[in-house]
């Protein structure tokens, strides 16, 4: 498709959103996601579009979430402390159904932390920061390449299933450049959100059979309430309880029903394997490489690494320990993916948790040692 | 290439070794090795602790960290037992400085790198570029004509010149260095 080039992890999201459309970008500079507003300050002028520098993280995701009700496709990009800020607005866009994307680099927290290390902590955040259940999808690439196809998957699945979608970057992979070479497969593809049938009468909330209804962009001719008070088909506020109860389990339930175009997840070497690897991230990068080193030497070791982190996966996972002598959860921080597999493996095979937070990414040292041992 | 080349430097922030870095990825890329990239420093902009490094290898490369280098570049310090621990057993490390008059180890380099970008080149700021060279010249890593090109395509247009004779001293330097190596050893 191209030649090799060196693209950082940062850059790869900015160029993923462009190729999918992306016009707007709205934030607030932060360690350590900077480069990510950079690229978007050179590279939206040149495309008609635009960029905008807020005053903090929550008006970048006010920006975005305005910008993304006149049709435009609207991102931003933060880190740790930003990414706390912005969680009100991630649960109006949720509840209000409005398409964006937000690109969160983790480094380690909590607080000011330490501002230029890698972390894992926002694993759990990213799915339950905002207050009151709320869907999203969040996806975690763990090379440049992929955080180049992976952004782009993100926006459309952002403007098809009108939910927020959450790029889990971190600094490791955010901050590192290497060798991308483009392959057909990673053609992103430009996809928008569909709109309101012509002649038909437009209901903003319809209670549709695919659980996603038609968006009207502001300025297109219709006229309709848009709040974050729970409301009816309409959109406007309601306490009904069975108007409530209709449109949280429309919008918590949506995307169950897509769940297999949602999803995401890679396998290496995990149908033979004794022992199983489940990373993402940077993390799974050292677990891919003690499997291709233990491989070598004979030795049943594999990795499931989910892409989709949220929805977690529970299929994927479920069907892959089944039969292991036990699983391995490597992670940046105290251990939350890990809560995840053990309530999905339920008992059924050992698992065991690898927590490292010293602001290092786990080493495949260190990961080969716990697995020697269970072997 | 067949070895997995783990290259890191040292030096404070505004050197310019991640440029340094940068140039030395791409010359490897060019090549047709795949190369990872990066930098760690702490929160200042100029005058903090920075470190660069570049990975490149035939095969892909999935831990995309260092342990212990094999090429290992000081910039701000000329006690190089401080760093012997902190390459890998076949590694090299090259200091910035003039060499003292006591036998160093087989595999400690000394390049006056700032006085190379100081006094010939006249211009303090290519320093990164003849660490680069010193780099190639010591090493197989990369040839010179990628490197070359590389640091070509990562300097201002108005500056080519000046890095491009930076490199070449760079060069000029390491070799000079290991010619002498080789003739203590056989003397």
């Amino acid at each position: 498709m191209a030649e090799a080039k060196l693209l950082s992890g940062n850059d790869a999201c900015v160029q993923g959103a462009l190729a999918a459309g992306v016009r707007f970008f709205a934030g607030y500079p932060i360690t350590p996601s900077t480069e990510i507003a950079n690229a978007f300050a050179r590279e939206l002028p040149r495309r008609g579009g635009i960029f905008m520098q807020m005053e903090d993280e929550i008006a970048s995701m006010g920006a975005i979430i305005g910008a993304s009700c006149t049709g435009t496709k609207a991102v931003t990009a933060t880190s740790g402390p930003g990414f706390s800020l912005m969680q009100e607005n991630i649960g109006y866009a949720a509840i209000a159904e409005i398409p964006c994307v937000i690109i969160n680099v983790m480094r380690y927290g909590p607080s000011t932390g330490l501002p230029t290390s890698p972390s894992q902590g926002d694993f759990m955040q990213t799915r339950w920061g905002s207050h009151g259940d709320r869907p999203v999808i969040v996806i975690a690439p763990y090379t440049a390449r992929e955080a180049y196809r992976e952004t782009g998957r993100a926006v459309n699945l952002s403007e098809t299933y009108r939910v927020p979608v959450i790029v889990l970057m971190d600094e490791i992979l955010g901050h590192l450049r290497e060798r991308v070479e483009f392959r057909d497969e990673d053609l992103v593809q430009e996809i928008s959100r569909k709109g309101p049938e012509p002649g038909k009468p437009f209901l903003p909330y319809e209670n549709t059979e695919d659980g996603v209804p038609p968006f009207a962009d502001f300025g297109t001719g219709y006229r309709y309430h848009i709040t974050g008070l729970i409301h009816d088909e309409t959109g406007f506020p309601t306490n009904n309880p069975v108007e409530v109860d209709t449109i949280m389990r429309r919008v918590n339930g949506k995307l169950d029903m897509h769940i297999r175009d949602i999803e995401r997840t890679r396998f290496v070497d995990a149908d033979d394997a004794e022992i199983l690897i489940v990373a993402f991230g940077s993390v799974a990068r050292s677990a891919h490489e003690v499997v291709r080193t233990l491989r070598n030497e004979g030795k049943a070791v594999g990795m499931v690494r989910p892409v989709t982190v949220w929805p977690f996966p529970d299929e994927d996972i479920r069907t892959a320990v089944a039969g292991k002598k036990a699983v391995i959860v490597p992670e940046m921080n105290l251990g939350q993916m890990v809560r995840e597999v053990e309530r999905v493996v339920a008992g059924a095979v050992p698992v065991h948790a690898l927590n490292r937070i010293d602001g290092l990414l786990v080493t495949p040292h260190e990961i080969r040692d716990l697995v020697e041992d269970l072997l | 290439m067949s070895k997995r080349w783990e290259v890191r430097l040292i030096g404070t922030g505004g050197q310019g070794i991640v440029t340094a870095s940068i140039i030395l990825a791409v010359a490897a890329l060019r090549e047709g090795n795949n190369v990872v990239q990066s930098q760690n420093y702490g929160p200042e902009v100029r005058g903090g602790y920075s470190t660069a490094y570049v990975i490149a290898s035939e095969s892909s490369i999935l831990y995309p960290k260092i342990d212990l280098p094999n090429v290992l570049l000081v910039m701000t310090s000329t006690d190089y037992e401080k760093y012997l621990h902190e390459i890998d057993e076949d590694g090299i490390l090259i200091m910035n400085g003039e060499q003292g008059s006591e036998p160093l180890p087989d595999n400690v380099y000394f390049i006056p790198i700032t006085n190379i970008a100081h006094d010939e080149l006249e211009r303090p700021i290519t320093a990164n570029i003849v660490c680069v060279g010193a780099v190639v010249g010591l090493t197989d890593m990369v040839s010179e004509a990628a490197a070359l090109a590389a640091v070509e395509e990562h300097v201002p247009a108005k500056a080519v010149k000046i890095n491009r004779r930076a490199f070449i001293l760079g060069v000029r330097a390491a070799r000079e260095a290991l010619a002498k190596r080789e003739a203590s050893a056989t003397s």
